[in-house]
């Protein structure tokens, strides 16, 4: 009992940390233009307003900056998990020349720090003629999100039974079925890390954005946000709507991965 | 036509060589057991059968074909994995029905055969169970299930009974012998389990350290095993096996060990004359030592009085763990028996069933 009130207490004061913030950005957003640089504290400001949220959507470029972003996001998410569940599974069942090496240049890439790569991508991205498309972006983001998962991708591979497959096999699958029937479906938590993962990475992603970005019609949330800041001075309403905005397809995405993160989906299968 | 054909089959794991030089012919429609001690390459030998390991040396053809490249979906056979290997995100049904849906099934002929075989392993209640909701025999014969539907031209099946209870043992046990007169499948059957091996086979394989040790039908394995290994593995309680030397008197052939001596059949031993006054294996079977009080008109050359150090009463009958000299051995006697702990009991030895081994090599000395 004692111990279940200290739980619910530590986890109130957690959710409180955690949402107050967030609550305090809601409010700011809905304050009318004149109450902007107010000190009150209360949540719902006096004359509320969704002004902000309008002139968002209606007078500012947000929803392209949006469906962007979502675009980039999307196709990042999509390419990476296409090549590294495929990749990952070679990597975790077979053996072939250059299977370590490939491992290891693999984690490599990931010690490099995002801004060493910045410049060659820069001159890779303008030769290929690749400079203000989505295609530059989403190939930029896989470069980085792909080796990710696939060592995420064949740690959880090597813990799947072989012998599920050889059942499956012997059953009369050929090999791509047994890959898709059997494996993908016990892989289903791993790919919903890896693309969740990914899809924040390229979501919140900057940096790259900004160098590879130059055309208004094709920059994404982060880049449009700080227009957003740079024009005459910063509205701080409109600035928090937009936050509140964006932060939705992420939660929306939470949301509906935490169906897949279920842990113990490979019990059962083999004795003990 | 499923004949399954063994041609000098080799496998090696790097050094280990799991299976030397196998041979072996299982016929069309045969029930072939195969046993042996814990690693001695049971698996391993389904296992390229079933195509899912690669071949070091040699050939298997399944039918008249030659399978060694035919990948293992296109061999027509069903296996039943030592460790289940049951689909965890499916429920029983569809892990029986997955085999019969790649291959195209019509739903209602697949439907009718999973409830068939659901019915005849008793399952029939867990169909849309997942595996991690069920016990361990219930996997088992989950297992089990998704061989028998699919009706192949082989069964492989890797101890498949191992973790039921004895009742349920005794019963799957039937249900496989039915399930193979009415399907008259080639099935290759791995067990640990003595009393599997003795009644469900049409011939035994005994292995040991990757090599076949026998070849035969149940019986002629038990009374005629070619060494003291297969004569040590099959029949339970094990075969007695005692140091001795073989003497000859006149026209008698006498075996001569610390704590007993005893005459031995001339005729059943022809080969024995070049082992006169050498060092042998003795092997008896314990129920070939009589408890004197029951064999009444025993000849007295085959009498020895040896020591009781236990008795394991079994309900029916007894094992009477006696010891003479060095030796010590088990016989198992009548339920009636008077022989208790710390006294000393006269046994006969049925010589007519011994064994002898030569001592080096453990082959049978006919
Ligand atoms: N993948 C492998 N790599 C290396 N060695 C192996 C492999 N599989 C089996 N072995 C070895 O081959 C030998 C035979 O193994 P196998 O599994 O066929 O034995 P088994 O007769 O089935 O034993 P059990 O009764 O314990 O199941 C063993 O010595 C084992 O260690
Ligand atoms: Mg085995």
């Amino acid at each position: 009992m004692l111990k279940s009130v200290s739980i619910h207490l530590v986890l109130i004061a957690a959710c409180i940390v955690a949402v107050y913030p967030f609550l305090r950005v809601v409010s700011i957003s809905l304050r009318p233009g004149s109450a902007l640089l107010s000190t009150s504290l209360a949540l719902i400001p006096p004359g509320a307003t969704l002004e902000n949220y309008r002139t968002l959507i209606f007078d500012k470029d947000f929803t392209i900056w949006l469906w962007n972003s979502l675009i980039v996001s999307g196709a990042t998410v999509l390419i990476g998990l296409l090549l590294a569940a495929t990749a990952a599974y070679a990597f975790s069942r077979w053996k072939f020349p250059g299977r370590r090496q490939g491992l290891v240049f693999l984690l490599l890439t990931q010690m490099l720090p995002p801004g060493m790569l910045l410049l060659p991508i820069y001159i890779m991205v303008v030769r290929l003629n690749l400079f203000n498309t989505y295609t530059g972006m989403i190939i930029a983001y896989s470069v980085g999100s792909v080796p990710f998962s696939i060592w995420l991708l064949k740690g959880y591979y090597d813990t799947i039974p072989r012998e599920l497959e050889e059942a499956a096999l012997v059953d009369g699958a050929g090999p791509l079925t047994t890959f898709y029937r059997i494996v993908l479906p016990l892989a289903t938590p791993a790919l919903a890390i890896a693309g969740l993962f990914n899809f924040m990475t390229a979501w919140n992603e900057y940096m790259m954005a900004r160098v590879m970005l130059q055309k208004a019609s094709m920059f994404t949330w982060p880049i449009g946000f700080q227009k957003l800041r740079d024009q005459f001075t910063t509205q701080w309403g409109v600035f928090s709507a937009a936050s509140v905005l964006v932060a939705i397809p992420a939660m929306l995405l939470f949301l509906y991965s935490s169906k897949w993160l279920i842990s113990g989906l490979t019990l059962g299968g083999l004795k003990e | 036509m499923a004949r399954v054909y063994l041609e000098n089959v080799t496998k090696k794991f790097g050094n280990v060589v799991a299976v030397e030089d196998a041979t072996l012919e299982i016929a069309d429609k045969e029930f072939l057991i195969l046993v042996g001690p814990s690693g001695c390459g049971k698996s391993t030998t389904l296992r390229m059968v079933a195509g899912l390991e690669e071949i070091t040396e040699g050939n298997i053809y399944i039918g008249d074909t030659l399978v060694n490249d035919i990948p293992p979906k296109d061999r027509d056979i069903a296996m039943v994995f030592q460790n289940y290997a049951l689909y965890p995100h499916m429920d029983v049904y569809n892990n029986m029905a997955f085999g019969l849906k790649l291959r195209k099934f019509p739903k209602a002929e697949i439907d009718r055969r999973v409830h068939e075989a659901a019915k005849i392993l008793g399952i029939e209640s867990l169909l849309k169970r997942k595996p991690k909701e069920l016990s361990g025999g219930q996997r088992q014969r989950v297992a089990l299930g998704r061989a028998i539907v699919r009706e192949p031209k082989v069964f492989l099946m890797d101890e498949p009974l191992s973790n039921l209870d004895a009742k349920l043992r005794v019963q799957m046990r039937a249900e496989l012998a039915k399930l193979h007169d009415r399907l008259k499948t080639t099935i290759i059957y791995v067990t640990h389990d003595q009393t599997e091996a003795m009644t469900m086979g049409d011939r035994i394989v005994v292995q040991k350290d990757g090599l076949i040790q026998q070849v035969g039908p149940p019986m002629e394995i038990y009374h005629h095993p070619d060494n003291a290994f297969v004569a040590g593995f099959i029949g339970s309680p094990a075969m007695n096996f005692m140091d001795a030397v073989l003497r000859r008197d006149g026209d008698d052939l006498w075996v001569q060990s610390d704590g007993f001596k005893v005459k031995l059949p001339r005729t059943r031993f022809e080969t024995a004359d070049e082992y006169i006054d050498k060092e042998v294996i003795f092997g008896i079977r314990p129920e070939d030592i009589l408890d004197l009080d029951f064999a009444k008109d025993a000849d007295p050359d085959l009498i020895v009085t040896a020591n009781v150090d236990v008795t394991e009463p079994m309900g029916a009958e007894v094992y009477v763990y006696l010891s003479a000299g060095k030796e010590s051995y088990i016989a198992r006697v009548d339920a009636h028996t008077r022989a208790r702990p710390g006294t000393t009991h006269k046994v006969v030895f049925n010589t007519e069933k011994a064994h002898l081994f030569c001592k080096d090599t453990e082959v049978s000395i006919r």
